[in-house]
């Protein structure tokens, strides 16, 4: 597990990280032709502790970049873009009720959709190991992110 | 009612809508239409990022709100607990005041609400900050708004000497509620009621705020409180609701009141203030019911919403409303 200014980054997922977009999401692949998708903490961590998940709908066809969630907290509402082109196939039901696992536990019960992709090229392009590490403590240290 | 796709809410189209309800609301709507046209403004002031899909403000900010306790409050009121400063710039002494000030014009910042914290009779010490505040009004040009607490005559002439260009206060039509919410039990909505009435006396422009469940989720003292604006001819009213997790621990567990019981009090307010300009405020709970809301007060003949809910802008067009974006606050709609 690698660490930038105290978050935690896994190595084994894959990541989207596009500061212009407000893009810093992972995502794991389920082995059954879905990924699960969530927060960095990094991402969570600039938010602040959010206070409300508004998933789009399950069947829905997200483009890449596009909000598959609308997450709020006392400082950010914003949408929380697909990693890749995807149908919506689950959406959190625990974090309806308790928003803050994304902050909790993001990379486990704190995820945000899980989506079956639609171009598996795009999946492939997402970052991994060391690459999205350093992406993300860039993105850290230049907005001034920590974690703890 | 339009229907977008077949749904009330494009973004959750599984909110069902009550008819009787939106039947009732559309009296609201249709005298805002006669009364103001169809302009209904959006404002996303520049303290939080936001961003939807049908409504998002880029750039740098033009209004800020700043604190002149900092974090600190002596009332810590059951609903807030000071955590409304918690995103404002503090600024404790007239000279940093004036400084912060400088460094925000220069940031391309066009207005302020100075606010803070109460004391322990209810006053928002800003007393120290007048002069502060018409220099930075008469050096900068920058808009001043003030959000008081209650206020006497000298606080009044400390405001119109400065020149502000609105004061904000939070009105309070129940007695238990003062007393046991806002920790005030040595004052009552007479107070309310005065501080009004000073305020409009001396030639102020007033921006009351009714907090709909401020008494623990419960509608209460809101139609008193209607009423007892609606004698000191407010030049715009603003409605917010309570959210619980913003409180102490005994409201986090509370939920805020029924959507459709908040929606009443924004239509008795458009009824009893059929030529007064309405907005829903920044603060109201998150999530779905947000959404839902704000669509209802768009029905119930608002002027305007601070950071509309995903789908509402579009909802507004959907209705044949002419939506007007506003990176300024919502209390200062009479200056646009």
């Amino acid at each position: 597990m690698a660490e930038v200014n105290g978050c935690q980054v896994p190595e084994d997922l894959l990541y989207h990280v596009d500061p212009e977009a407000n893009a810093f999401t992972w995502a794991r692949d389920n082995g059954d032709g879905t990924y699960t998708v969530g927060l960095t903490s990094v991402a969570s961590a600039m938010a602040g502790r959010l206070v409300a998940y508004t998933p789009k709908k399950v069947g829905k066809v997200v483009k890449k970049g596009k909000s598959v969630a609308t997450i709020e907290s006392g400082k950010w509402v914003g949408p929380v873009p697909a990693p890749f082109e995807g149908e919506i196939v689950e959406v959190n039901d625990s974090l309806k009720g308790n928003p803050g696992l994304a902050n909790d536990d993001p990379y486990g019960e704190g995820w945000i959709v899980k989506l079956k992709p639609t171009n598996q090229d795009e999946v492939n392009q997402l970052l991994k190991g060391s690459e999205a590490v350093e992406a993300l403590r860039k993105v850290a240290e230049e907005k001034g992110v920590k974690c703890g | 009612m339009r229907l977008i796709n077949g749904a009330f809410s494009p973004v959750l189209p599984e909110i069902k809508i009550d008819e009787s309800l939106v039947k009732e609301l559309k009296k609201g709507l249709e005298l805002k239409i006669k009364n103001f046209g169809r302009e209904i403004y959006f404002h996303g002031p520049g303290f939080k990022h936001y961003e939807v899909e049908d409504f998002a403000l880029k750039g740098p900010p033009k209004f800020v709100d700043i604190s002149v306790t900092g974090r600190q409050c002596e009332l810590m009121c059951d609903h807030c607990a000071s955590k409304i400063l918690w995103h404002m710039i503090p600024a404790t002494s007239p000279d940093e005041l004036l400084r912060v000030c400088r460094e925000l014009k220069n940031k391309g910042v066009e207005g302020i609400l100075i606010s803070g914290g109460s004391d322990r009779n209810g006053y928002v010490p800003l007393w120290d900050f007048f002069e502060t505040m018409k220099a930075v009004k008469e050096e900068l040009g920058m808009l001043v708004t003030c959000h008081v607490g209650l206020v006497d005559e000298a606080y009044v002439k400390g405001l119109s000497d400065a020149g502000v260009d609105a004061v904000l206060l939070d009105i309070i039509g129940d007695n238990e509620t003062i007393s046991q919410v806002y920790k005030l039990p040595h004052r009552s909505v007479e107070d309310y009621e005065r501080s009004l009435y000073l305020l409009k006396s001396a030639g102020l422009k007033i921006v009351p705020h009714i907090i709909i469940g401020l008494h623990y989720g419960r509608i209460k003292g809101e139609y008193r409180a209607l009423e007892m604006i609606a004698r000191h001819d407010p030049d715009t009213l603003v409605l917010v609701v309570v959210m619980p997790y913003y409180g102490k621990a005994k409201f986090q567990l509370l939920p805020p009141p029924e959507t459709e019981d908040s929606l009443k009090v924004v239509l008795q307010a458009r009824l009893e203030m059929p030529k007064v300009p309405i907005m829903i405020g920044c603060a109201r709970p998150a999530g779905e019911e947000r959404i839902k809301f704000d669509m209802y007060s768009v029905l119930a003949g608002v002027n305007g919403i601070a950071f509309p809910a995903e789908g509402v802008v579009t909802f507004a067009e959907s209705l044949g409303l002419n939506p007007v974006i506003s990176p300024s606050c919502c209390s200062t709609p009479f200056l646009l």
